[in-house]
């Protein structure tokens, strides 16, 4: 158990598991583009994850201590070697009494705002002086960001749901279905689509996608909202995505001459091509109906999802404007001549025909809005790990947590100073505060080291 | 102020890019401040007239220029130019100019000779979201501190290794033409790690606001899209660079190779994903 503590505490471990980490994510985006196999779900890469968490939990347990006692207890050291340990370490000897140097030093430490503490033992005195406290939590708090966001997503994984709704135009759902299920999981409430528009700049270039929704609950409407692409509808912690569309069919209406009408469904069909997504009607779309004691047969075909008339006809994949061919007949099938056939031309929504006393009209497309439903329970915790990630990394790098170290002890020509320093952030950068003390201290050695300033 | 007149500007800067390049390089060749000091002020006129693209094609757009690999590639050579000149301000060494700005020339070079080197009018519904602004302003700012650290890195290895190879024999001899040059090994590494600390700092916040974006507009804060995951993978390798760095006491040539590999991830995150590998981001080209 010691030796697993030990071997999960270690920094190469870390190192060794961040690689394996990279690594794997590599082949990942890798098998992905190639084969199609997604490599993140994999119990591989979820044992992985759950190495470097273990690790970053029993590094930050193991340092914990550590933290405590650096940023709680100061202790004022005494030992001269542990000082002449320390980065940037000098001793030089000043002139005049222990105290009043150790003042002198507490003076000028003070001045650069640290927090001094001094403690004299026999006739030395020992001074720790503390600057940035604040960057000693730094990389702390992100190794702790990590562990909370770690959590959050777990627990959101497992507490959370995930699923999909599509709902037509004026119609309701009551339930989703769950990623890689078949039934209908209950909401609680109902989700109407109101209508569902795309819109569209001067070029046909598509700048919304906006789904109408309200909510019902106990048989009135709760809430309403336009949801659209980076605008989510949440209600009782269940947010709803925009994330698909389509044309799911159209209704036609015939009236006759006594005023008497018809109302036809036709239902599209969505193809999946490497252009795009193409919209086909179902079965042909022809469809026998009688009015005004009289038999006609409606086709409806040939859809274009943008049209725009002319030569061109078309002009994208996109169902901006779609329009139908619509042909009708009153003499089939007793007759099958094609020329019995009359061509009602090119129709879009709203639009109106005549033949021989009767009206048709395209009275509506239906569209379908597919949302993405989810509820994730782990979101604020995911959030707070992202601001705390934040703050500990500009904790670690913009706030250098520094400590100075001092010992005095009398000497034949005056006091004995011995000074170390210790800094997070950036440890090879210059100690311009040692710098600053030297020179406050040995007015005899002040040139010199002024020229190590320039 | 229009569009035309924001495209203007970015191919001024380039050709003011190009001639401040050429002054540094001879700079650097002849071992005189003289043309290195000319080639620092026209890189500061050059990176003027930059942002003064930047700043027309915004309000001509009235949005940052920030949507298609085009755009991004001009704002990331803009703020690439601006952590340069105050990276060199703060350092006072001209001496790198003569890596950094034939580099930013080839860069604004490359990003005019793009496939689709156009202004996109569109904003496509996936992209009209007030986070895109943070998430791509702290991309620019990583990148081009990466870029920075990666040539701090390659200069290191290049000035460790005529250091050590000169160990031994008579220094006055052996001097060579690059050492007398370049800057000292100890600030070359400094540097690595200072540009990779802010560089870090914009690749976190780059990847938590694109997960707060992605949870809007996807449902999810993370989805393993191969530009999440490849962002995720650069993120691993600095994380790496600092950890050996601050805990095992990396320095110097290792140190360095792990900053030359970042880049190679950085790069490969901003083209190898969006010309090799399909996903989410794909209108990124």
């Amino acid at each position: 158990m010691e030796a697993l503590w030990a071997f999960f505490s270690s920094m190469k471990t870390a190192i060794v598991l961040l690689l394996f980490l990279a690594a794997a994510s590599v082949l990942g985006t890798l098998l992905e583009d190639r084969k199609g196999v997604t490599l993140y779900g994999s119990s591989f890469y979820k044992t992985l994850l759950a190495l470097v968490g273990i690790n970053l939990t029993v590094c930050s347990l193991n340092r914990f201590k550590l933290v405590w006692r650096q940023v709680f207890g100061p202790v004022v050291v005494t030992d001269r070697q542990h000082i002449a340990g320390m980065a940037g370490s000098v001793s030089l000897t000043t002139p005049g009494q222990v105290d009043s140097v150790s003042e002198r030093i507490a003076k000028a430490l003070r001045s650069r705002r640290y927090k001094v503490t001094s403690a004299g033992v026999g006739s030395d005195i020992a001074i720790h002086a503390v600057r940035g406290r604040a960057g000693f939590w730094g990389p702390h708090v992100t190794h702790l960001s990590l562990l909370v966001i770690f959590a959050s997503a777990i627990y959101g994984h497992f507490l959370g749901t995930d699923g999909y709704a599509p709902i037509l135009e004026t119609e309701r759902t009551t339930g989703y279905y769950r990623r890689g299920q078949d039934k209908l999981t209950p909401l609680g409430f109902e989700v109407e689509l109101r209508n569902f528009t795309i819109e569209f700049d001067g070029n046909h270039n598509p700048t919304g996608y906006k789904s109408d929704v309200r909510i019902h609950q106990d048989g009135r409407e709760v809430h309403s909202k336009v949801v659209d692409v980076n605008h989510p509808l949440t209600w009782q912690g269940i947010s709803f995505y925009q994330s698909d569309y389509g044309l799911n069919g159209l209704s036609v209406v015939i009236t006759g001459l006594s005023g008497k009408s018809k109302r036809l469904s036709f239902t599209v069909v969505e193809e999946n091509t490497p252009q795009g997504r193409r919209y086909v009607i179902k079965e042909m779309g022809l469809t026998e109906v009688e009015l005004d004691g009289r038999k006609l047969h409606l086709l409806v075909h040939n859809l274009v999802p943008d049209y725009v008339g002319g030569e061109a006809l078309n002009r994208s994949l996109l169902p901006l404007n779609p329009a139908v061919e619509v042909m009708i007949n009153d003499r089939w099938p007793q007759y099958k001549g094609l020329d019995a056939w009359q061509r009602l031309g090119w129709m879009t929504e709203g639009k109106s025909a005549r033949f021989k006393g009767y009206n048709v009209t395209i009275e509506r497309l239906i569209f379908y809005s597919g949302l993405q439903v989810a509820r994730n329970p782990g979101l604020p915790g995911v959030y707070t790990g992202f601001a705390l990630m934040i703050l500990g990394i500009l904790l670690s790098f913009y706030v250098t947590h520094k400590t100075i170290r001092v010992h005095l002890t009398p000497a034949p020509e005056g006091v004995s100073v011995a000074l170390g320093t210790t800094q997070t952030g950036n440890p090879d950068a210059p100690d311009r505060d040692i710098q600053h003390l030297v020179d406050s201290l040995s007015p005899q050695t002040a040139e010199s080291q002024e020229g190590m300033h320039s | 102020m229009n569009q035309q007149l924001g495209l203007n500007l970015f191919h001024t800067a380039f050709w003011i890019y190009v001639v401040s390049a050429v002054c540094y390089v001879f700079g650097f060749l002849k071992n005189k401040p003289e043309p290195a000091r000319l080639g620092r002020l026209l890189m500061l006129t050059a990176a003027a007239i930059h942002t003064a693209s930047f700043v027309t094609l915004w309000i001509a757009l009235g949005r940052p220029p920030f949507l298609n690999l085009y755009e991004y590639m001009l704002s990331f050579t803009w703020a690439a130019a601006l952590v340069y000149v105050v990276t060199e301000t703060l350092t006072r060494k001209t001496s790198i100019g003569a890596f950094f700005a034939p580099l930013i020339a080839g860069f604004v070079y490359l990003t005019q000779r793009l496939p689709n080197a156009r202004i996109d009018e569109a904003v496509m519904p996936a992209l009209r979201s007030a986070w895109r602004v943070p998430h791509v302003a702290s991309a620019i700012l990583a990148y081009g501190a990466f870029l920075l650290a990666f040539i701090f890195a390659v200069l290191y290895l290049v000035k460790d290794g005529l250091d050590k190879s000169q160990t031994g024999k008579d220094a006055r001899t052996v001097e060579s033409f690059w050492s007398r040059r370049l800057p000292d090994t100890d600030f070359l590494d400094r540097m690595i790690y200072r540009t990779i600390a802010f560089g870090f700092l914009m690749q976190t916040i780059l990847v938590i606001v694109g997960a707060i974006w992605a949870q809007y507009a996807w449902g999810r804060f993370w989805g393993w899209d191969p530009k999440e995951t490849w962002s995720f993978i650069t993120w691993i390798i600095y994380a790496t660079y600092l950890h050996t760095r601050t805990s095992m006491g990396w320095r110097g040539r290792k140190s360095a190779w792990v900053a030359i590999i970042g880049f190679g991830a950085v790069a490969f995150t901003l083209l190898g994903v969006s010309y090799l590998l399909k996903g989410l981001h794909s209108y990124a080209t």
